[in-house]
């Protein structure tokens, strides 16, 4: 059994149009995946679908085999933990502290166990110094990660990330691969919807582009965002190395010396290495 | 970087030892502040004890005519402080402690009005969210041209130009709020462009914008700065974004500039390595090439210019 099978799932806001039209996907659990795509796509409006909190237009949206229309909205919500785009749509406490207690407060779980979700969530997104502020008074970045801590400290089976990278720094994203990671080890489903082309390359697996609340492509993150007919039609770019990759292949032969370096290589990282090893290799000759 | 030091009339930005403690930050802090000042009188503002509070700590900067810049620094390292002090958001509609001094456009910040300034210095928010103010993306962005006293049929040029550049002509006349988070962003971006202000802010645009309509609105801010002269700061996490479009970096660290400079200034100093600030791939690739196998070339700015540079270099 998948662990999320969306049916012909179609939504509207109540205009004419549909946000989502007959869209049918599945999931497996421990998978890692990208949902990408134009503005107005559909993706935010498509992950509000997996914890009840938008009900189907027409079609069904199944979490471990049962519909969400038929879950207990309890069982829902603590099974698939969402992080909203906009922060400010899920904050509402007057200090981070009191804004996880919330998040924790109706878990049915044991109050030590609440305890040590807290704790855990703390370190992991380095919390400690904003835990008397208010979210209010965070800054961007400081804000999201208090919402990322609000849906981990309930230990979701599925995490579901819309923007997680709208201001992190280099640390914000050395946690947030450090999530990743987590999640993948436990065999946990992760979704992140996300603009970011270089985040979605390096740390995703599975990439679905929606388009028009269709999906217009779905795959491993290589075919996906290297495709040009899908990076055109769903208003993305090609990640840096794969273009750069592209570059150097058109303009040389694959005789030259560059163009093997950089096809040996997995990015510039590698590059680096192998280009330092080819110099330092010519030096001492 | 040569020639004379600019005039006064090119420099459209200037802060003297600007500082500022969120109210917030002072009510948490009361006793602590209180009795600085009470020790050392009017000099407790520059005293070290008091810069953990501070969003900004004694910022002197000047942002020249024409510039394209991009602010970048760690989460919560001041950068959306720092330019609501550029309309006068702060200290008007933020409070707190202001020290220092802000003049933007030949007038100090404090004595201006927040809706006079905001006609010189355009700011788009990290959150558009608290932009969006009317009934109907059209109205929203008619407004500010209206409050300009533009004529009727020129506001309808502009409005049609713009929203078609955006791509926004089909939700005209849907409510701000009923529209995605992307789609708010670029009626929030509509609405600050087509005033043309002298100075157009962005805050993170780009975390919102599908990447390309990030590429084409960064398309048209590079255009209008080159053909009007408008000065444009963009605040962004994504260096590799930004390269290919800015000519200055400003780095924000703890509530501090670091540095200000030309790009390639700023990308061959250390100040990045200093901070948090993610160092795009290829960047890095170019500065161990230079630290390690003796590359003196210049560091690209865009995937193309790094082909061409490592061709040339290995050849
Ligand atoms: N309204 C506010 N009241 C109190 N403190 C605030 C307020 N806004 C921001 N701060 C604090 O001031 C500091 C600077 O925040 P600011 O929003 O300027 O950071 P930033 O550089 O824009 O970060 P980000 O990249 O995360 O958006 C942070 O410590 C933040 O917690
Ligand atoms: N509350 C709402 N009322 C009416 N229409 C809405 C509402 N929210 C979204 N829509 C519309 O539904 C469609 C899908 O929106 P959705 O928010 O899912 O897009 P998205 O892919 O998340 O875009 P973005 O990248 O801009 O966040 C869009 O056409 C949008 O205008
Ligand atoms: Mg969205
Ligand atoms: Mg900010």
């Amino acid at each position: 059994m998948s662990q999320i099978f969306i049916e012909n799932l179609s939504y509207t806001y109540g205009n004419d149009a549909y946000a989502l039209d007959q869209v049918s996907l599945i999931i497996q659990k421990g998978e890692m995946v990208g949902i990408m795509g134009r503005n107005g796509a559909g993706k935010s409006t498509l992950i509000q679908q997996l914890n009840g909190l938008l009900i189907p237009t027409s079609g069904t949206v199944f979490i471990d085999g049962i519909s969400t229309e038929e879950y207990d909205p309890y069982e829902l919500t603590k099974k698939i933990g969402i992080m909203f785009q906009n922060p400010e749509h899920q904050l509402f406490c007057s200090s981070v502290e009191e804004e996880l207690d919330f998040s924790l407060k109706n878990l049915k779980i044991s109050k030590e166990l609440k305890t040590q979700y807290k704790k855990s969530t703390i370190e992991k997104l380095e919390l400690q110094k904003l835990l008397h502020k208010s979210p209010w008074n965070c800054s961007g970045g400081e804000r999201k990660k208090v919402s990322i801590a609000c849906v981990l400290c309930r230990n979701p089976d599925v995490i579901v990330f819309d923007e997680p990278t709208l201001g992190q720094d280099k640390y914000g994203y050395q946690i947030l691969d450090q999530i990743l990671m987590n999640a993948k080890n436990e065999n946990k489903t992760t979704i992140v919807v996300t603009h970011n082309t270089e985040f979605a390359y390096t740390y995703l697996d599975r990439i679905i582009v929606l388009e028009r609340g269709k999906i217009l492509a779905d795959g491993p993150k290589e075919k996906i965002l290297t495709n040009p007919v899908i990076l055109k039609n769903g208003s993305l770019v090609e990640p840096q190395f794969s273009l750069f990759h592209k570059k150097i292949n058109s303009t040389l032969s694959s005789q030259d010396i560059l163009s093997s370096l950089v096809s040996n290589s997995r990015g510039f990282n590698d590059l680096t290495e192998n280009l330092l090893n080819h110099i330092g290799r010519h030096e001492h000759l | 970087m040569n020639g004379s030091p600019p005039s006064e009339l090119d420099t459209q930005i200037i802060t003297k030892n600007l500082s500022f403690i969120y109210e917030s930050a002072y009510k948490e802090n009361r006793g602590e502040i209180d009795s600085l000042l009470k020790e050392k009188g009017p000099s407790f503002k520059d005293d070290p004890k008091l810069d953990k509070f501070k969003a900004l700590n004694s910022i002197d900067l000047s942002i020249l005519k024409g510039k394209f810049i991009a602010m970048v620094g760690d989460t919560g390292s001041g950068k959306s402080t720092l330019v609501r002090t550029f309309n006068g958001l702060i200290p008007s509609f933020y409070r707190g402690i202001f020290f220092g001094y802000v003049n933007v456009l030949g007038k100090d910040t404090i004595q201006e009005k927040v809706s006079a300034l905001s006609q010189h210095v355009g700011l788009v928010f990290q959150n558009p969210d608290n932009q969006l103010v009317a009934m109907t993306v059209e109205r929203e962005i008619a407004f500010g041209l209206e409050n300009l006293g533009m004529e009727q049929s020129q506001i309808r040029e502009k409005l049609t130009q713009i929203m078609e550049y955006l791509k926004i002509t089909h939700l005209k006349d849907r409510h701000p709020y009923d529209l995605s988070g992307g789609e708010k962003q670029r009626v929030a971006i509509a609405s600050i462009l087509t005033l043309e202000p002298s100075v157009i802010i962005l805050d993170e645009p780009t975390a919102t914008l599908d990447p390309q309509a990030a590429q084409s609105v960064l398309n048209l801010l590079k255009k209008l700065n080159e053909e009007n002269k408008i000065t444009i700061i963009i605040i962004e996490h994504r260096l590799e974004v930004i390269l290919p479009f800015c000519n200055e970096i400003i780095v924000m660290n703890q509530g501090n500039v670091l540095e200000h400079g030309p790009t390639q200034q700023v990308l061959l100093s250390s100040s990045l390595q200093k901070t948090g600030v993610r160092i795009p791939e290829y960047i890095q690739m170019f500065l161990q090439l230079r630290e390690k196998a003796k590359y003196s070339g210049t560091i690209p700015t865009n995937i193309d210019q790094a082909v061409l540079k490592l061709k040339e270099w290995l050849n």
